[in-house]
This record gives C-alpha cells, structure tokens and sequence, in this order.
C-alpha cells in the first residue's frame, strides 16, 4: 500500500518538480506511472523510496510514514533505481549477500532466492565475476534480484526495462504479476506505453509536477473512443 | 581554435564542482581556502625559495657566477622529476580512460586536437601546485642572485621575462614526456589495454622510482652538507648531470634566469618542439591504440560452483557487512588502492631519508639515547611528535575526507538502504581506523624494538596513536559531509577534485600546533611534570575522539540527509 498525500517538492527553492500530487497504490494493484521527460517521475519515486523529503504532505508506504519512521518504510520497499551502476568493484554474489545483511534476510532463504532468481534471468555464470564486468543488463537483473530478495510487500521500479532482453523483460513482467497476485503492490515508472498498457491496472499520468489520470486504462479508453493510448497521452500531455 | 577550446572545456569539466557543490561549499570554502593558503600553500612556497635563496646565496659566494644557477636547476629537477613521476598515471588516465572518449572518438575530429586539448587541460588542471613551487624557486633565486652584487648584476629584464614564461611553462615538458611515453606504451603494447592493470603498474613504478632515487643519492654514509656543496659547485654531482640531459628545459631556465636571452629562446623553443612532438604523434599513434581499449575483464562464463557460491551466504551485522563493503571497494579499486591504502606504506622510506639526513649532526642518535634515559623533556617531545604524526598520516590518506565523496553517483544508495547514516558512517570510520591505525601501530612497535625504547613509553604512544587516529577520521568525515564532490568522471578524479584531505589537513595543523604550544608552556611555563601532561594529551585525543563521534552522528547525519542530487 503507498499514499501519496498533497506531496511538493522544489529543487534549490525554484524548480517546482511536484506540486499537490496525491495519489494511492493499494494492495494487490499494479500501477503505472506515465509522464514526458522531466515531469516529475523519478521526483516521486525518490520520495517514495526516501532519497529526497517533500516540502509538504506525506509519504507512506505500507502505513509507515517514510519520514517519520524512515528505516521501517525502507525496509518494506523493494526498491530498484534508474541507474544500475552500483558497487561495481563487487561480484554479484558480494553484492547480492550485502543486501541480504542490509535487509536482515536469513542466509537460507537468501539463497534459495538467489538460485531462483539467478536462474530465471540466466545470470548464475556471472555472479562470481565483479559487477564492472557486466553488461547494463546485467547489473538490471541483478538488482532486480537484490530489491526481490527480502520478499518485499512494495515494489517501487524506476523504469525496470531498459537495458533488460526479452526473455528477461518477460520474466520481469511476470514476477511483477505474481507478485500483485500476492496481494502485494507494484509501482513502476515507464516510458513504453504498450508495457503499461498490457501490464498494468491502472496508471498515473503525469507533466510538469501535476497529475493529469489516475484510473484504469479500460475507464481512459472509454472517454477516448477510437483512439489508442498513445493518441490519448499525447493529447493529454500536450504533444499532440 | 574553437573546438579545441570546447574539447578543453569537456576534457576538463570532471574535476570542476557542480553548480550544486559551489552553492553548498560557498563560505565553508572560502574560510578553508584561506586556512589552506596560510598553513599549507605559504608554509611549502617560503620553504623552497629560502632553500634556493640560501643555495644561490652560498654559491655566489663560494663557486662565483658559472655555478651561482645550480641550485635553482637542482630545485627545479626535482619538481620536474616529481611531474613526471605522478604525472603518468593522470596522462594515462585523462588520455585513454576518460568516459568523454564515448563521446569524442565517434566525431569527425582529428587526433590531433583531441590530445592537444587534453595535453592543455591536464597541464592546467595538475600543476597550480608545480607553478607555485617555479614561482617561489626562482623568487628565491632572483633575491639571492640580484642582491649580491657585483656578481648579480646578471639579473636584467630577460631574468624578468624567463621568470613569467618559466612559471606559466615549466610542467610543458614533464607532461609531454609522460604524453609521449604514454602514447608509444599504449600503440605498441597489449598488455596495457586494461585501466585497472594499467593504474596497478603505475602506482608500483611510481614507489619504484621513489626507492630508486633514495638509494642513487647514496645517503648510506649520511649527508654531507659541505661535500654536497662542493659537488654542486663542481658539476660531479651524477644524478643532477643525468637530469641535466633529461629535463633540458632546467639548465636553459636556469641560465635565462641568470639573463641570457639565448637560453630564454632555446627554452621556448624545447617546450614547442616537445609539444609539437607529442601532436606529431598523436596524428600517427592515438587512435589506434585508444580504439583498442576494452572496458573490463569480461564477466566469467563458466558456470558458478554452487558450493562456492553457498559459502558467500554468511550472515554479519550492519556495521561489519558495510566495513566489508568498503574494504573490498578499496582494495579492488587502484586509485583508492594506491593513494587511500597503498600511501600508508611509503612512510618508511621518507623515515629512512630523515634518519641519513641527520645523521651528521646525529640529532636522532642523542634524541633517542635522551629518550632511553628517561629525559622529561624528550619524552614530552616524542609524545608531541607520535601525536603529531598519527593525526596527520591519518589526515594524509584521505580515507576519511573522501569517505562520502567515494560514493560517487551511487551516493543515493545511502538513503534508501534500511540502514541509519551513522552506522554507515561508522563503517566508514572503522575501515579508515583499522587502515591508518594498523599501520602506525605496525612502526610504532618496530621502532620502539628496533630503538630499545621502553615497554611503557611504547604502549603510551600506541594508544595516543589510536585515539588520534580516531579523532582525525571522525573529523575528516565530518567535514566530506558538509559538501561531497559526488560528480566525478573516475576515481582519480574523485580524489584529486576533493579538496577536503587538505581542509582536514589545514584543520589537524592548527590542532596539533596548539597542542604542542600547550604543552610545552604547561612544562616550561607551568613547571607541570611530563607524566601530567602526557595524560592531559592523552585525555585530550579521548575527549576529541568523542567530541567528533558525537559531532559526526549529531550535524554530519543532517548534512548526508540534507544532500539532494
């Protein structure tokens, strides 16, 4: 469960990157979160994950408010970033067994995950090589496989595909399912809207700090008859 | 013209500050700076010109005008000597390793301009330092030549003019030597083709020349002051005689600072060539050999042993698995490797040149046999010096004042871990303690078994060490929080671009000069006995170790979570 309560947020004082944005993400749901470039997407997802604090409002996730009881929301979080490119100098597996530490996951179960999802996304092979050695879409999959480890009631993903092949961007999507089917939620940024499309529940459409929708695609497609979602985000974000 | 300006402006964008680090640093850095000119920039500059002054004033005096520049060559060999020696690896780097190559290699831009840009960035951005020590060396030179007339009446406008030319061209030829060695290493080898096997051979070669130079000084006998003098005067001085025909630039500045016009020409001239030298090469060796590099090793693609894996899943606490985290990192990564752990290694060398060094005057040898004895105020001056000395290694290493800034772009991973700051902090600290501790605890011991100093004495000084060294980590963290450099290009750059081990360093000076001033005025002034001052050092490194924690955990926590990216 995330909510996101009358939340804004200014760079350096000037830059408004979001302002009065509510929305929740409730139990069960797989939710995306659609916008243009520098509308806001990555602001939100930092103060969900409690990289940055809001100037107003309030951030909770799975009830604890990520402010005021930081490490219980973190730990609650499975969190993957934008930027795969951390703690290059270790191997996958050092990198994989610090998360376990960090997220107090016992060995045991630390390794049945590992080996699951090693497997799943065909990186077995690499875990005893340093992260420097891997592709971009290597680091992905492994930190898919560190935020997944601790068994998270929240996944929050900063555009999760990039970098990922097919197959592993199917697996992806797939765990993303099973992982809603749970009962648990998932809010992932993207910028492919056929991913969001066929994936998603429902999804947060946002520009400039403002959230222009939030509901399910089959309620958009109805009050847009004939036209696909790429028509309506465009129309709706201005580009069109 | 223009694009090479813009090339120099991209090659040299990674070691400036972001506008966000300048908001942040404004009047911090402006009182640093100030600190870091008055104790550590003024301090150094006035050392070298005196130490040219009093050599050009002597051989004025004894040898007359043929020898009266030998001191100012000697002065100015080592410095070149010294460029070249840490100018390798930063050629290396910015040449053939730096990310805007991605960018660069795909433009239809010639060879040529790329590496000038890069020769001209690298000699701007590396030798403000070098500059300053040209500056003083030959302000030294000109007070003590000009001022001894009539032998002095050398000193004309040429002087004048080889001086401003000499301070803003001196790094020219070290630097394109290291450009040149580079560029024929790299087109001719395959070796090299790797950034982390490359850092790894420069560093060793670089504490290779160091070991080298120490023993072709042939000190073993000690230092003569007398029999160096004469052999300056002389030219029988071997190791200047080879630097003589290295750096050629030296004798010609030397001599157009004694007013010849000749070797002022000759001089702009060996700097253009040299640079031209370098471009020549550039256009037939660069690309080729910058085109072959790889990134890594190459992930392994044999399958992983799951017995080997299943031993990695060993459960530790928060402290330990970050203090193992960062460990790895700075043993796996040669930059940290070389300057953040590898520096605590070359101290015994610099020792043994302070023991030959005195060794003439035997000031050691007496100092110690005070210190056997029991004299007080021998004892009061070890303490004074094993505190000293403990703070300022620490402070040397730069463990702790790049502890946030190693974290680099990665830096947000510290927030959105389930992990309080100050226990990453404590980590942090923890690595820097157990590095610099160790070490100094490793010569402590030996020189106390190796000198027969006593068992009580030792075990003070050990563990005066430690709370220094733990007060010197505390604060050099403390001060990286306040403004991080975390946009760096490599992590060359991430030490070189942080100003803060010299803002620790400016900081431990002031601390340790009050310290000693105390104390030796609560002796001398105060008639307190030593073995009561001892304990007021001692209590006083426990207190600031404290007090540190305690600032650390109280304002440098604020000022990690404060950090927005």
């Amino acid at each position: 469960m995330i909510e996101f309560k009358a939340v804004s947020k200014t760079y350096n004082g000037k830059v408004k990157a979001l302002d009065n944005m509510n929305f929740t993400v409730g139990d069960g749901e797989l939710v995306g979160f659609i916008g243009p470039n520098g509308s806001g997407k990555t602001t939100t997802i930092k103060l969900l994950s409690g990289i940055l604090v809001p100037d107003k409002g309030t951030v909770k996730v799975n009830g604890f408010d990520v402010n005021k009881e930081p490490l219980k929301a973190k730990a609650s979080i499975g969190y993957i970033a934008d930027n795969p490119d951390v703690f290059l100098r270790l191997k996958g597996i050092e990198f994989l067994n610090f998360i376990g530490d960090v997220y107090k996951t016992p060995a045991d179960e630390r390794k049945k995950t590992v080996d699951e999802l090693a497997e799943r996304f065909e990186l077995t092979n690499a875990l005893n090589s340093q992260i420097l050695s891997y592709s971009h879409g290597m680091r992905q999959k492994l930190m898919v496989i560190a935020a997944l480890m601790h068994k998270p009631k929240v996944w929050i993903l900063d555009e999760p595909m990039t970098g990922l092949d097919p197959k592993s961007s199917f697996e992806l999507k797939a765990l993303m399912r099973e992982h809603t089917k749970q009962g648990n939620s998932v809010f992932f940024s993207t910028h492919v809207l056929e991913v969001a499309e066929k994936l998603c529940d429902k999804v947060i459409i946002i520009k400039k700090g403002h959230k222009l929708y939030d509901g399910t695609l089959a309620e958009l497609e109805k009050k847009n008859k004939d036209k696909n979602l790429e028509d309506i985000f465009l129309e709706l974000t201005g580009k069109k | 013209m223009n694009v090479f300006l813009q090339l120099m402006k991209i090659t040299g964008s990674s070691v400036e500050p972001t506008l966000e680090e300048k908001k942040r640093s404004k009047a911090f850095g402006v009182v640093m700076g100030i600190l870091i000119v008055c104790l550590i920039f003024i301090p150094v500059v006035f050392f070298v010109g005196f130490m040219v002054y009093a050599l050009t004033n002597g051989l004025v005096t004894l040898g007359g005008e043929e020898s009266v520049s030998a001191g100012l060559a000697l002065m100015l060999h080592i410095v070149a000597l010294f460029s070249v020696v840490f100018g390798f690896s930063v050629v290396m780097s910015v040449f053939y390793f730096s990310s805007d190559l991605n960018y660069l290699l795909p433009l239809p831009i010639h060879p040529m301009k790329i590496v000038g840009a890069k020769l001209a960035s690298t000699m701007l951005s590396e030798n403000v330092m070098e500059c300053l020590l040209v500056f003083s060396a030959l302000m030294g030179f000109m007070i003590g030549y000009g001022f001894n007339p009539p032998v002095g009446s050398g000193i004309n406008a040429v002087s004048i003019i080889a001086a401003i030319v000499g301070v803003a061209t001196f790094p020219v030829l070290p630097i394109c030597y290291c450009a040149i060695i580079c560029m024929i290493v790299m087109y001719f080898s395959k070796f090299l083709k790797n950034k982390d096997r490359v850092s790894k051979i420069t560093a060793f070669s670089t504490i290779a020349i160091l070991i080298v130079l120490v023993v072709c000084l042939n000190l073993s006998n000690g230092f003569d002051t007398n029999k160096f003098v004469s052999q300056l005067i002389n030219n029988e001085l071997g190791l200047v005689n080879v630097l003589n025909k290295i750096f050629i630039n030296v004798p010609l500045l030397s001599k157009a600072m004694a007013g010849s016009i000749a070797a002022l020409l000759l001089y702009i001239a060996v700097n253009a060539t040299a640079v031209g030298i370098v471009l020549l090469l550039a256009s037939k060796l660069y690309l080729k050999a910058v085109i072959a590099i790889g990134g890594g090793e190459g992930a392994s693609s044999s399958k992983a042993d799951s017995a080997d894996l299943e031993k990695h899943f060993k459960e530790s606490s928060h402290l330990m698995t970050y203090f193992k985290k960062e460990l790895k990192i700075l043993v796996r990564t040669p930059a940290y490797l070389t300057n953040c752990v590898g520096i605590n290694l070359i101290w015994p060398i610099f020792i043994y040149l302070f023991v030959v060094l005195q060794k003439q005057s035997n000031f050691l040898g007496e100092a110690l046999e005070r210190l056997r004895y029991g004299d007080e105020t021998t004892v009061l001056y070890a303490t004074l010096v094993v505190f000293g000395v403990s703070v300022i290694l620490t402070a040397l290493n730069c463990l702790a004042s790049s502890a946030i800034t190693r974290e680099g772009r990665h830096f947000e991973v510290m927030k959105y871990m389930p992990v309080p700051i100050m226990t990453q902090i404590n980590a942090k600290a923890l690595v820097s303690i157990v590095i610099s501790g160790s070490g100094l605890i490793i010569y402590i011991i030996t020189a106390c078994a190796l000198l027969g100093i006593d068992f009580r004495f030792a075990s003070y000084s050990v563990l005066l060490s430690i709370l220094a060294v733990i007060y010197s980590t505390y604060l050099g963290i403390y001060i990286d929080t306040m403004n991080p450099k975390l946009i760096w290009e490599d992590e060359v750059n991430a030490l070189r671009g942080n100003y803060h081990v010299f803002y620790n360093m400016a900081l431990e000076i002031i601390l340790t000069a009050a310290v000693c001033g105390a104390a030796i005025g609560l002796n001398r002034l105060g008639f307190l006995p030593v073995f009561f001052i001892q304990t007021l050092i001692l209590a006083l490194a426990g207190f600031l170790s404290i007090e540190f924690y305690i600032v650390c955990k109280k304002k440098g926590v604020k000022n990690v979570q404060k950090i927005e990216m």
